[in-house]
């Protein structure tokens, strides 16, 4: 065999070995470059996170001051509570009654809770018991709301439904 | 720098000019003559049978070197006169090279014009005359050293590559690069696998490291995250649960703008106020204009189709009671009213 001969069977062997090596040894260094990149962005996110120290109670949301708390109070004694809350706040308004159902309005995560009341009492009265209602914190929206003088002139019946809210998980 | 390192490795030759017959023959700007060309041309000007003819186009001129084949072992000679040539910065004069066997060479007009054996002082009286030259120079040993190496320096690739003969016939073209390409071409494969496999192995070393840290830190990171999803989980409750219940009128709302629906020294009161899920119904006792307190809850942007559903006559006076039926277009997400 010729010297030249020789040589073409090496380069043949070296082209056939760098193809195999290229095909399926050799590490694909740009899909290496971007998950490395990837990564790094990755890592600048999570370290800006572990950077930023959020206090605990940024993440904490007032619940129990919007809501009846429903691992604490079931129905009837969050009702209970809701009514003791209108009785205190009443003011010179005169509840003439306050009734409600024996099954809450349930949505998804949460219960309506639906006081019917019948009020006597200024609209001076009624606003400044609105407000005071509101002042105690919890979250709560009048419904139906149906307001006719009384023969007082001075005075109005006042008659709808206050709805606060009962919810069951707060996580 | 590069010539050092190809005259290291074999590839460039400074040819002595021991053995070599130098001539410069005068060649029209532009003109390229191949080696072929070259050799049919001038060939006869060679003393010598058996020879290698090296040339050079100046700018001018061509320069040719018939050199015995046994001399050349390099792949780019470079004859020495060249490079003294270069040396000596291509300035008119006729130049003594000293040596066992003393030459010169002459450079007219800014090129090199003869080289020749100098033992005669005789010889180099006539060279002057012929060429009209006066200035002489003497290249002692040291000093030939120096303008060679300033030579070297002072070669442009392009200089170079007029001494590298590249003529392969066509038959003879794969087999030369196979004799000669196969092993520079091996080691360029190997290398570059090897670059590749030390490169795709140190990034993968760096990957780990990387996701090693970023688990780490996803690890510290968790609780707060954990936290961070579950208080935005929270605030979507929170979106949705405003949308869904509080989204519709105020009733306390519409009583505040109610109240100065009435203006003072008008006669009217209120007789009656329902508000339902979006219907308002609104009854007054009054002996004004009733389209008075029409265009006046017109006014109240967020009633919408406020209409005189009916009047009534009392009998007692001459008031009416009339009603008013509208509707509430407004939400109100942002009430500070609704939210303590």
């Amino acid at each position: 065999m010729k010297y030249s001969q020789l040589k073409l069977l090496a380069l043949l062997i070296g082209l056939v070995l760098f193809v195999n090596y290229r095909n399926y040894l050799m590490p694909d260094r740009e899909r290496l470059g971007r998950e490395i990149a990837l990564l790094q962005a990755k890592i600048e996110r999570e370290k800006k996170l572990n950077a930023s120290h959020i206090p605990p109670e940024r993440l904490r949301l007032p619940w129990l001051d919007f809501f009846y708390d429903g691992t604490r109070f079931n129905y009837s004694q969050a009702m209970g509570d809701l009514q003791k809350t209108i009785q205190s706040v009443a003011g010179s308004c005169k509840i003439e009654r306050l009734t409600w159902a024996q099954v809450p309005a349930k949505a998804e995560r949460y219960d309506r809770l639906r006081m019917n009341f019948y009020l006597r009492c200024t609209p001076a009265e009624f606003f400044a018991f609105t407000d005071r209602l509101r002042m105690r914190g919890r979250l709560i929206r009048y419904d139906g709301l149906r307001i006719v003088p009384t023969r007082k002139r001075r005075d109005l019946q006042i008659a709808g439904r206050i709805i606060a809210y009962r919810i069951h998980d707060v996580r | 720098m590069i010539f050092e390192i190809l005259e290291r490795y074999g590839i460039v030759q400074v040819l002595p000019m021991d053995g070599i017959f130098f001539e410069s023959k005068p060649l029209p700007a532009g003109v390229k003559l191949s080696s072929e060309m070259i050799r049919l041309n001038y060939i006869r000007l060679s003393p010598l049978r058996e020879v290698k003819i090296l040339s050079y186009h100046s700018r001018s001129r061509l320069y040719l070197w018939f050199v015995p084949p046994e001399l050349i072992r390099a792949r780019i000679p470079i004859p020495e006169n060249f490079l003294l040539y270069l040396g000596v910065e291509k300035q008119d004069g006729i130049y003594r090279v000293a040596g066992d066997s003393p030459w010169a060479f002459v450079v007219e007009e800014g090129e090199l014009r003869s080289t020749f054996p100098l033992h005669d002082p005789m010889a180099l009286r006539v060279t002057m005359e012929e060429y009209d030259l006066r200035e002489f120079r003497e290249i002692d040993r040291q000093e030939r050293e120096r303008l060679l190496r300033l030579g070297r320096s002072r070669l442009r690739p392009a200089d170079l590559a007029q001494f590298v003969d590249l003529k392969i016939s066509r038959e003879r073209l794969l087999p030369t690069l196979i004799e000669r390409g196969t092993y520079p071409l091996l080691g360029v494969l190997a290398l570059y696998a090897f670059v590749s496999y030390i490169q795709g192995e140190r990034m993968q070393s760096e990957l780990e490291q990387l996701s090693t840290r970023y688990r780490v830190l996803k690890e510290q990171n968790a609780p707060l995250k954990k936290k961070i999803r579950a208080y935005n989980r929270q605030v979507r409750f929170l979106e949705e649960f405003a949308d869904r219940e509080l989204a519709g009128i105020d009733p306390m709302q519409l009583l505040y703008d109610l109240i100065g629906l009435i203006r003072p020294g008008e006669d009217t009161r209120f007789t009656n106020l329902q508000v339902g899920s979006g219907e308002i119904r609104l009854s007054l006792e009054s002996g004004e204009d009733p389209v008075t307190y029409l265009n006046r809850l017109n006014h109240l942007g967020y009633l919408r189709n406020v209409v005189i559903h009916s009047s009534r006559k009392l009998r007692k006076s001459n008031k009416k009671i009339y009603t008013y039926l509208m509707e509430a277009a407004f939400q109100k997400k942002d009430g500070q009213r609704k939210v303590p």
